[in-house]
């Protein structure tokens, strides 16, 4: 590419954008934990947070995310969302050069409409569809667990690319629901990006670079509501034509349909705000065998409603015990069969950024009993290595004799099941999870 | 239109369909109804208490297992013009939400002129302080600045030792003082020797809820119980008249007897003339969960009469040809609350109604009743784990129950 313009902006950026993208893949591997709150900031968990477990962080997230795009515009999705420099990532390796994008804003309104009346109702399982960061984790967590993970899993990252070979950065102008609103905040904004119609001389260079189809050169004018701020069209403009300055009026886009567009949206958004609860009622039940889940989850039905897949957890436990959804489970959860819940560990709890899994003391992660032991005093070989394994002093034993369970002691930790060389005991899934 | 219109178009849009819908919610916010008179009542402290309780743990549900709060409103509705003034909630009803739901039922009527009564979960504490929070958690919860009747909830050994352990009476006095509780009391689920021990243990008890019918009179020691409240002149609160509806639904040939006898009244009807010829009952809590329970219930309560001796006589013989068959006696009142979702009082209801049916068909029946119950929460799901046990106020010995009706089950479907 020739840049012919003023390159430093978009070279800050792209420096930027790498920094966050390696901090927040780095987040994900065991060494990186500390940089987990760095993925909190993202702002889908913390408004689905918001909604299903209030807290003043994620209400202080959602506010500056939202006064940065109104100042600044839409920097979010060129500098921080690790999705949206994937696609950067994946447009480079391609080449692709954008054309002429279309303004879908009726499918991103609707799209946006319809997950926040999601949200709010409580169905917050409807992210791990749409939000960028969690297909980020998504992907990035399958990319880590590549011989374990059925090829299934990797759907999003195939949809994306081809997205991306398509019409680049269409993903964030029409379906994106973190863009479209970042989008409105900037649409309002004092100071936007604009096309000097003094210097412009219309030779429609920026257009041809701008991977988000926000750029029209004819009428010398930049969407901002759409512009993801990858300042590729500063660093492409010969003339220096592109800057920020207060905004002009803005220029609307008419539709003939935009009225029953409207009440479609609305009715569509009343509609799904009205049967979410019932739906994520159902989502719940559907479920085809009660899943354990990860210490702090609590009830079954809220964690599969709040949890939005993106894997931090799961590449983070320690006992590696917890799973991405599978054929058998639709929503992560616990399976013993390769470790145990380590009983000093409370990282998943750290981690979520999305308040699925909520935050809690050591002491409180110990006392929280997530599932109960199953014996089958039939197989027992009378060993007593349970006994010795269990940290909850929950079993006991006598030399020679049938192990004695006090399941009032026991978390369901699976340090039993883990140990014992017969498999004679199985931990099986409690809902709600309780402090014992 | 432009892009500006067409987000106020959808503001609007949006705004007005809340509006819309907020507005259904407050219909009928007009306050201060009266409730009407007509059921039989007992004097208590210048107070007259229907004898007719309204019980909040078996309110109306859904299909889907959801609560239906229109149609328990429409009952309270109902219960208040019949004449009910005695509504019993708890903190821990329907999984916590009873409280609530009666709070919203009861709210349009004069607090003047109904009782409100919940109790303290001493289950539940874990610290002093949650005494008061929980109290004054029931108090938003119920909409009401004070309660009528207070109880300290299913006192048994365990209870009543963390009853003492937490301060629970001193605070609950403290509240009486300021009051917020108008009349104190106690429930109780244990022995006879427990329950002389907590009436000795403090003088300024008001009342006592106890569970009292026909059934458990001689079987769990209930006549001991009746007795000692007795003497020590405290009213009596009745729970479980039904027993779980057990009384209600009695085999066939129990009905047989009683239908000769009478072919009008209803099973619940004789169970609660029966306690209505012992002393001393201040009201009788009936958890009914359908229109058609309430409305049996206010034509038995409208000139309650207590049974005639001849009348006794037949309900002795009605009750002893119902124990022939063996059942278990649980009353559904869900405390059990299996952690590993194990659907305890619908397995034993099940099983319970399968014994006391005498058709042919009893066996096809209880077969498919049994496997209408989701696999995750059939007998077999138990881990025997045995959690439930202690929290069980009817003492039952639930794991190896369970055991039971699911070898009965297969003995049924192998047969």
């Amino acid at each position: 590419m020739k840049f012919r313009g003023n390159r430093k902006p978009y070279f800050i950026r792209i420096t930027a954008a790498a920094l966050f993208f390696t901090a927040e893949i780095f987040a994900f591997l065991p060494a990186g934990k500390f940089l987990s709150g760095l993925l909190a900031f993202n702002f889908a968990p913390a408004a689905a947070r918001l909604a299903a477990d209030f807290s003043f962080t994620a209400l202080i997230i959602v506010l500056v995310n939202l006064l940065i795009a109104f100042l600044f515009g839409r920097i979010y999705c060129s500098v921080f969302c690790p999705f949206g420099i994937l696609q950067d990532i994946i447009g480079a390796v391609f080449r692709r050069k954008s054309g002429k994008t279309p303004n879908l804003f009726y499918i991103r309104y609707t799209v946006l409409a319809i997950v926040a009346a999601f949200i709010i109702s409580g169905a917050g399982a409807v992210l791990r569809f749409i939000d960028p960061y969690s297909n980020f984790g998504n992907i990035v967590t399958g990319f880590l667990n590549i011989k374990t993970i059925p090829l299934l899993t990797f759907l999003p990252f195939v949809l994306i690319t081809l997205l991306v070979i398509w019409k680049n950065r269409i993903f964030c102008t029409t379906l994106c629901p973190v863009g479209t609103l970042f989008g409105l905040c900037a649409k309002f904004s004092p100071k936007k990006l604009c096309i000097s119609q003094e210097i412009c001389k219309g030779c429609g260079v920026c257009e041809k670079e701008c991977p988000a189809g926000a750029i029209n050169s004819k009428e010398k004018y930049l969407d901002n509501e759409r512009c993801t701020r990858c300042l590729r069209c500063i660093a492409a403009c010969p003339g220096g034509g592109i800057k920020y300055m207060t905004g002009e009026k803005e220029k609307f886009l008419p539709s003939r349909r935009t009225f029953i567009v409207t009440g479609v949206i609305a009715a569509a958004a009343v509609g799904v705000f009205a049967k979410g609860k019932e739906l994520a009622h159902t989502i719940a039940e559907s479920l085809k065998k009660r899943p354990i889940c990860p210490p702090g989850a609590v009830y079954v039905e809220n964690f599969v409603q709040k949890c939005t897949n993106c894997g931090l957890c799961v590449e983070h436990c320690r006992g590696r015990i917890l799973k991405k959804p599978d054929f058998e489970y639709d929503t992560v959860h616990i399976d013993f069969s390769d470790g145990k819940c380590e009983f000093d560990c409370k990282n998943c709890s750290d981690v979520c950024p999305a308040g699925a899994i909520r935050k809690m003391t050591l002491e409180e992660k110990q006392n929280c009993r997530i599932g109960l032991a199953k014996f089958d005093y039939e197989k027992c070989s009378r060993c007593g290595l349970c006994t010795a394994k269990c940290p909850k002093g929950a079993i006991t034993h006598k030399y020679g004799q049938l192990p004695v369970y006090t399941a009032s002691r026991c978390i369901g930790c699976g340090a039993c099941e883990n140990i014992c060389p017969v498999n004679a005991i199985e931990i099986v899934a409690i809902n709600p999870q309780t402090q014992i | 239109m432009d892009r500006r219109e067409f987000i106020k178009n959808s503001l609007l849009f949006t705004t007005g369909a809340v509006l819309l819908s907020g507005c259904t919610f407050n219909k009928d916010s007009a306050a201060g109804l009266k409730p009407g008179t007509g059921i039989t009542t007992a004097k208590f402290k210048g107070l007259d208490v229907s004898m007719l309780g309204y019980g909040c743990m078996r309110m109306p549900v859904k299909p889907s297992g959801e609560i239906d709060e229109e149609l328990n409103r429409k009952m309270v509705q109902r219960a208040m013009e019949a004449g009910v003034n005695y509504y019993d909630t708890a903190y821990m009803y329907m999984g916590g939400k009873s409280e609530e739901i009666t709070g919203r039922a009861v709210k349009p009527y004069d607090r003047q002129l109904f009782n409100l009564t919940t109790k303290m979960p001493v289950v539940m504490l874990e610290k002093e302080e949650d005494v008061e929070r929980i109290f004054n958690e029931q108090l938003k919860r119920c909409q009401t600045d004070y309660f009528d009747f207070y109880l300290v909830h299913c006192l048994n050994k365990r209870n009543w030792e963390n009853t003492k352990k937490y301060n629970v009476i001193p605070f609950l006095e403290k509240m009486k003082k300021k009051g917020k509780i108008k009349h104190l009391g106690f429930s109780h689920h244990d022995t006879p020797e427990l329950l002389q021990e907590i009436i000795d243990y403090y003088d300024k008890w008001e009342f006592v809820q106890l569970q009292i019918n026909r059934l458990d009179w001689k079987t769990t020691r209930g006549e001991e119980q009746y007795n000692i409240a007795r003497k020590a002149n405290l009213p009596i609160v009745v729970m479980e008249p039904l027993r779980g509806s057990l009384l209600a639904n009695l085999n066939a040939e129990a009905t047989k007897i009683l239908k000769d006898y009478n072919p009008e009244a209803s099973a619940a009807s004789w169970a609660f003339r029966w306690l209505a010829g012992l002393e001393g009952i201040l009201t009788m809590l009936s958890g009914m969960s359908r229109p058609e329970h309430l409305e049996d219930n206010i034509k038995t309560f409208t000139n309650l009469k207590p049974l005639s001796a001849e009348e006794n006589a037949v309900y002795d013989r009605a009750i002893e040809a119902h124990l022939k068959q063996a059942a278990i006696g649980c009353t559904s009142c869900r405390y059990c609350e299996c952690p590993v979702g194990v659907n305890i009082a619908g397995i034993f209801s099940i099983y319970n109604q399968y014994k006391y049916d005498d058709s042919a068909m009893k066996k096809v029946g209880f077969i498919s009743h049994y496997e209408a119950l989701k696999e995750s929460e059939r007998a077999d799901k138990c881990i025997k784990c045995g959690l439930c046990k202690p929290k069980c106020p009817q003492q039952l010995d639930i794991p190896s129950l369970l055991a039971k009706v699911h070898q009965e089950y297969l003995a049924v479907k192998g047969a």
